[in-house]
């Protein structure tokens, strides 16, 4: 059975969607989230960034965004990204809505990764399945996040290809720090 | 409807027993268990059979998909268990670990459903007993998974036992329950009277497993994922279980300063990160009240905010009875308060406990029924945390600057090469080093240690404490007397605090004498440890320990000698009144019992006058096996046999007795042949005394005697003593094997001593020395360890050569050592051999054997023994039969024969004198010697089959083609210079019998001359002989022929009648040749007279006239060699 993967951010917008899409057509089996309380994008300025919240799709803030400032947004980069998450998928999706069980949960900050398992932690718990969270950094630029998608794609690829996950996911992780000189954060928790 | 779901159920089915791809099937499988289990429940029992024989698919998905159908199926109708029980213990041991997790996983559910299943069913018949026993199976399957290889099988593991744990335990008020386990199992759903469930017995395990579950999240070489599993499952249990709060705070407490030394960094940060996690989710729960003071360091240690603490503080005021009911772990908190407060914090918290213990003080001591389960589980496992409490406020008065100083230089030497990851992401520098409130906390954080390590004054005074409770408890019913025990074990955790000390005679108006008794206890464990910041505001009960002052330690070892010594002194008066055993028994039992004073005063007195009180020794030495072996009541019976005192005195006492100057009363050899037990160091003991030289006979005696009487240890002293024959030192030696020969005389002993001689002969097949003859004591020997030198050879032989005329059969080993050993070692072998051979006799039939069936290159042996056998006696007809049997059918070497030659017939030994002359010289004089009786020894009269003449005249006959000339001669030779046999009358017989033959022997003439030149008394006899050549025509033969005219020469002028008798040409070829003859010949004639002229023929006359005549061609002068030896009377 393929693993299930998700990729959580804050905002579901660059980070996790640019895993999201560079996963998916490596052939994974991958979801997105965001871990914030609301969708926030980067405004004229910092004191005024844009936000939404997790229901509105990514088509609406695309051309809400289009028409405050078409030049701007262009020109950071930020409608570019919109127009890619709505080929993706309708909207934003936040993590600690959905109910969907995975077998590893990617994030990438430690604000996150904490988020994540408190969340974890406070949930009705009957399964007892078994879910790995790994926490791998990644700064939230556009020029990261595309690092950073690699990165995750290829550690996926490697638990991917593991037959015993919970048996050889520390040797794995061990490795890729070595490797990638990257401090990687891991836990579990069970559904 | 129906029949049409059940139409596609069999047609799922068997599509999915079809080949084909196994996420296919898997589909399908899952399609027929939501057709069954969700749309119509009723099919199960028809399907079920069908379903379950995918379990031994070999696809493992299409298990694991059947063990989600297993555990939907027993969801939906908990009596499905009996039905599935077989197919869960089958899939449990499945060779994939996946389907091992999977059934792990579902088990979790199952096991729960059966117990909830089985607390409300009345069902107990067969079936359903059978299946609560296969489910016990499985579970203690799954909990020893816990030491499993693989990592994800003991997370499973962990969470299945997360579960026992809360199933096997009861909710309490406090607990918190989250909404999808509200309608979970606990114990309180269970009937006491249950006819299957037992509910103290699952009570009892389901406080095992905790155990074990706390034990192992605190194991060392946790991965990080089992660790955060555990500390999930463990923070679950206490949330759920606030009884179990207090172990598990202190478990997480433990855990803060003692990771896993295997994890990385960034596993610690994340295990760091769960703890904090988890410790916050506790803090929430108002069970955790108590224990906020030590989770909030913990969490500050951790890097937690004051603001995240705050925020998961739980809400509202806690009531004033929960406080109560807990009011030992409340203390407990307030202690740990101190850690983080001002130290003057504490009289205040003081008072605040005195108010609320004296205010409702009666009341808690006996709780309210509703809290007091809750009490009694936690009385049994608050000791951990005591411990920790008590060791940590012992601590604390010690942590004066220079102990803490030595501490560091001490741990300094522990510091590992590398920072550890833990102790690196842990390390903050210390803010407020040396304050009260930091040397506290560190107090607590060695005592935390120290109890895990199992020391420290708390641990030990909850160990002794939990032994009395236990016989306590066990006595005890349930409701009040539990609560009363709690407040006792309240009382033994803090005895120091000042709270305790005021509620204490409530709780002896409330108790009864279980708890008189207990609080004795506890009081004398008071006085035990001296706790920093005792309180003594109240009566203290009269201790006989303050009472009474200890004795100086010096003052009362010189009181206890004294005594000692006035006891062994008092022997005269002992023995007047008849009680001698008496003293002699107290003395021996003080002396056991006492350090090393009473027992060198005791030896001095022994030995003093040892003939006289030898026997106190021995009385002595089996007290001490007494003691040793724990046969003593008063002793500990689980005492482990320790012999090493034993062992001591029965060595010095050996020693002395053999450093002796007189060992003639042999107490040495009585005591060790008496002694119970002889140690190892007792026989190293006798071995020394077995390599003195002045002392080795009584030694080796002794060790005859041990042979002998202690059967148990024979092979022992057996070996001991055949290594002696091995010794350097000729008189331990000869010792040895004197002891050794005596021992081979019985039949016990045969087989080992002759294979111990056998394995050292053997040892000269190797390639150097064996170690065994440097044996331990023999280091300083003077023999060179890595070549065989004679001395080293020797060695090895002397027990076997010894034993070898007790058994002739020894021999045929001997031979076949000796064909394989090197030239020097056979040597060695041969010049040994004499003795033993002797010994042995030509009559042995083992001899005669090895003669017969001679192993090759075991010719030279057996020809030295051969000879060593007839050296001196006539070699026995039997031994000439295989000796000469052996010469003619396998060995053609001649020298075989030498030995025997005297048993041999005459006409052999003619046959075999050309070989025998050919040999080296020595040889041939050997042979000669044999041949004439010439070492004859005077009472074994020489019977030589040759005689002397006839030897001589065998020589003669020799022909040339058979052996040398010049050899020949050497050998007649040899026979000439025998002169007391080869007298002239000999002689004159050999040389009558030789001018017999025909034709006449070459060295013929050459005898004659010799004989002349040693007995010129002969020339009569030789002139006659010349006469009878004269007859046979000598000059036919050239050699004879020259010898005669030499001959002539040498005895002139009687030679001179002889001449003349010639014939002409003869006579002419003779003057030729030695012209010097001529004039005495002619004087010869003139000096005749006239008649005896006249019968000259002329022919003569005119050939010694003629001196112009040339030599007849048929004489042709060779050389002949004329080496006679100067004869030295002429």
């Amino acid at each position: 059975m393929p693993f299930r993967f998700a990729v959580v951010c804050s905002s579901n917008q660059n980070r996790s969607m640019e895993a999201h899409n560079f996963m998916s057509k490596r052939g994974l089996l991958v979801k997105s989230y965001g871990a914030g309380q609301q969708v926030k994008l980067p405004g004229t300025s910092l004191e005024k960034p844009n936000v939404y919240t997790f229901d509105t799709p990514y088509d609406f803030m695309y051309k809400d965004l289009y028409n405050k400032d078409t030049n701007f947004y262009t020109q950071n980069g930020v409608l570019h990204m919109l127009d890619r998450n709505r080929r993706i998928k309708e909207k934003p999706e936040r993590f600690q809505d959905s109910r969907e069980r995975f077998d590893v949960i990617f994030t990438v900050e430690e604000r996150i990764f904490d988020q994540v398992l408190e969340d974890l932690e406070n949930r009705e718990k009957r399964t007892n399945e078994i879910v790995h969270i790994i926490n791998i950094d990644v700064i939230d630029n556009p020029e990261d996040a595309t690092l950073g998608a690699f990165i995750l794609c290829d550690l996926a690829q490697k638990l991917e290809a593991t037959n015993d996950l919970d048996n050889g996911i520390d040797d794995i992780l061990s490795e890729f720090e070595e490797k990638t000189k990257r401090t990687v954060l891991h836990a579990v928790s069970f559904y | 409807m129906s029949e049409n779901i059940q139409e596609t159920i069999v047609e799922l089915i068997n599509q999915a027993s079809l080949y084909g791809k196994d996420t296919v099937r898997v589909q399908h499988l899952r399609h027929v268990q939501e057709l069954i289990l969700r749309k119509d429940p009723s099919l199960l029992d028809n399907f079920l059979e069908e379903v379950l024989g995918f379990q031994s698919d070999k696809s493992p998905e299409v298990r694991k998909t059947i063990i989600s159908f297993i555990e939907e199926a027993c969801q939906h109708d908990p009596e499905v268990i009996v039905k599935v029980i077989d197919s869960l213990q089958l899939l449990l041991y499945d060779d994939n670990i996946l389907v091992q997790k999977k059934l792990v996983v579902s088990m979790i559910t199952i096991y729960r459903l059966t117990l909830k299943w089985l607390s409300k069913s009345r069902l107990s018949d067969e079936n359903v007993r059978s299946m609560w026993k296969s489910m016990a199976n499985v579970k203690n399957s799954i909990i020893t998974k816990l030491d499993s290889d693989n990592d994800g099988l003991r997370t499973v593991a962990i969470k299945f036992i997360e579960m026992l744990a809360l199933v096997l335990s009861r909710r309490s008020q406090d607990s918190i329950i989250p909404a999808s386990n509200e309608q979970d199992f606990s114990l309180n759903l269970l009937q006491e009277d249950h006819r299957i469930l037992c509910r103290n017995k699952l009570e009892q395990e389901g406080k095992d497993v905790m155990e074990k579950l706390l034990e192992f999240t605190l194991s060392q070489h946790l991965s990080s994922v089992n660790l955060i599993a555990a500390m999930g499952a463990i923070a679950n249990i206490a949330r759920q279980r606030p009884d179990y709060m207090s172990r598990v705070v202190q478990t997480f407490e433990a855990l803060q300063v003692n990771l896993p030394p295997t994890l990385v960094d960034s596993q610690v940060s994340s295990v760091r990160k769960i703890i904090k996690l988890k410790l916050l989710s506790l803090l929430k729960h108002p069970a955790s009240l108590d224990f906020q003071p030590q989770i909030t360091t913990l969490l500050t240690d951790l890097g937690a905010t004051q603001a995240e603490v705050l925020k998961h503080l739980p809400k509202g005021p806690t009531e004033p009875k929960r406080k109560l009911t807990l009011s030992n772990n409340e203390i407990n908190a307030k202690k740990s308060k101190l850690s983080t407060d001002d130290v003057h914090m504490f009289d205040k918290d003081d008072s605040n406990s005195g108010i609320s213990g004296k205010g409702i003080s009666p009341g808690g001591a006996h709780g309210s029924s509703g809290s007091s389960t809750s009490t009694h589980s936690s009385s049994s496992h608050p000791q951990h945390q005591t411990a920790i409490d008590i060791t940590a406020a012992d601590l604390v008065g010690k942590l004066s600057i220079g102990n803490v100083v030595d501490l560091v230089l001490v741990s300094m030497l522990h510091l590992p090469e590398k920072m550890p990851a833990s102790f690196q992401s842990t390390y903050t520098p210390i803010a407020a080093a040396g304050t009260p409130a930091q040397i506290e906390h560190l107090a607590r954080l060695l005592g935390a240690q120290l109890t895990a390590a199992g020391y420290g004054k708390g641990y030990e005074l909850m160990k002794s404490q939990q032994q009395v409770k236990t016989s306590v408890d066990n006595d005890m019913d349930d409701g009040k007397l539990v609560s009363n025990s709690a407040g006792v074990a309240r009382d033994g955790a803090y005895p120091s605090s000042s709270a305790d000390v005021e509620s204490k005679p409530n709780v002896l108006s409330a108790g009864d004498n279980e708890s008189n008794d207990m609080l004795s206890t506890t009081a004398g464990l008071t006085t035990m440890s001296t706790i920093p910041g005792v309180q003594q505001k109240k009566m203290k009960p009269f201790k006989l320990a303050d009472a009474i002052k200890p004795i100086e330690y010096d003052e009362m070892q010189r009181m206890s000698t004294d005594s000692f010594y006035r006891i062994l002194n008092s022997e005269d008066v002992c023995e007047t009144a008849g009680v001698g055993h008496v003293r002699k028994k107290t003395m021996t039992s003080l002396v056991c019992l006492s350090e090393r004073s009473f027992r060198d005063i005791y030896e001095d007195y022994i030995f003093a006058e040892v003939r006289k009180r030898y026997d106190l020794a021995f009385a002595w030495l089996y007290q001490e096996y007494v003691y040793a072996n724990g046969y003593l009541s008063i002793l500990d019976p689980n005492k482990r046999k320790d012999f090493t005192k034993y062992d001591d005195t029965l060595c010095r006492l050996l020693d002395y007795l053999q450093e002796k100057p007189d060992q003639r009363d042999g107490l040495f050899s009585r005591l060790l042949t008496s002694a119970p037990l002889i140690t190892d160091n007792a026989l190293l003991v006798l071995k020394r005394y077995c390599q003195d030289e002045n002392r080795c006979q009584f030694g080796m005696n002794t060790l005859r005697d041990l042979v002998f009487r202690r059967v148990n240890m024979r092979e022992k002293f057996l070996d001991i003593l055949l290594d002696f024959t091995h010794n350097e030192n000729n008189s331990v030696r000869s010792n040895a094997i004197r002891i050794a020969k005596s021992l081979y005389e019985k039949e016990d002993f045969r087989q080992s001593i002759e294979r111990h001689a056998l394995k050292f002969l053997k040892h000269l097949t190797a390639s150097q020395p064996p170690e065994a003859l440097f044996g331990e004591d023999k280091k300083t020997s003077t023999i060179p360890a890595d070549t065989w030198t004679e001395e080293s050879i020797r060695l090895c032989l002397p027990l076997y050569l010894n034993l070898m005329p007790l058994n002739h059969q020894l021999i045929q080993p001997l031979a076949t050592v000796y064909t394989a050993v090197n030239g020097d070692i056979k040597r060695v072998i041969s010049r040994v051999l004499e003795i033993p051979v002797r010994g042995m006799g030509m009559n042995s039939p083992e001899l005669l054997k090895l003669v017969e069936n001679c192993p090759k290159g075991a010719e030279t042996l057996v020809t030295r023994i051969i000879s060593i056998l007839t050296e001196q006696t006539a070699p026995s007809p039997a031994l000439v039969e295989k000796v000469r049997d052996l010469y003619q059918k396998r060995v053609s070497d001649v020298r075989f024969l030498i030995p025997v030659l005297t048993g041999l017939e005459k006409r052999e030994i003619i046959s075999a004198l050309p070989k025998l002359i050919k040999q080296s010289p020595p040889v041939v004089k050997e042979v000669f010697n044999r041949l004439l009786g010439l070492n004859a020894s005077p009472e074994a009269p020489h019977t030589s089959p040759i005689l002397p003449f006839e030897l001589l005249v065998a020589l003669h006959q020799i022909s040339p083609e058979e052996c040398e000339l010049k050899t020949v001669m050497n050998a007649t030779t040899l026979c000439f210079n025998e002169r007391t046999i080869y007298t002239h009358n000999v002689l004159a017989i050999v040389i009558q019998q030789l001018v017999d033959i025909n034709p006449i022997p070459v060295l013929f003439m050459r005898t004659v001359l010799q004989a002349l030149s040693f007995y010129p008394k002969m020339v009569g006899f030789v002139m006659n002989i010349l006469q009878r050549l004269i007859t046979k025509q000598a000059w036919k033969q050239a050699r004879i022929w020259e010898g005669f005219i030499k001959c002539c020469q040498k005895t002139r002028p009687h030679s001179f009648p002889l001449l003349i008798r010639l014939p002409p040409p003869q006579l002419k070829h003779v003057l030729q040749t030695a012209p010097e003859l001529r004039e005495g010949l002619i004087r010869h004639i003139r000096s005749m007279s006239a008649p005896q002229r006249s019968s000259i023929p002329s022919s003569i006359l005119s050939v010694i006239e003629d001196n112009s005549e040339t030599v007849s061609p048929e004489i042709r002068i060779q050389t002949i060699p004329t080496t006679t030896s100067a004869p030295t009377e002429q």
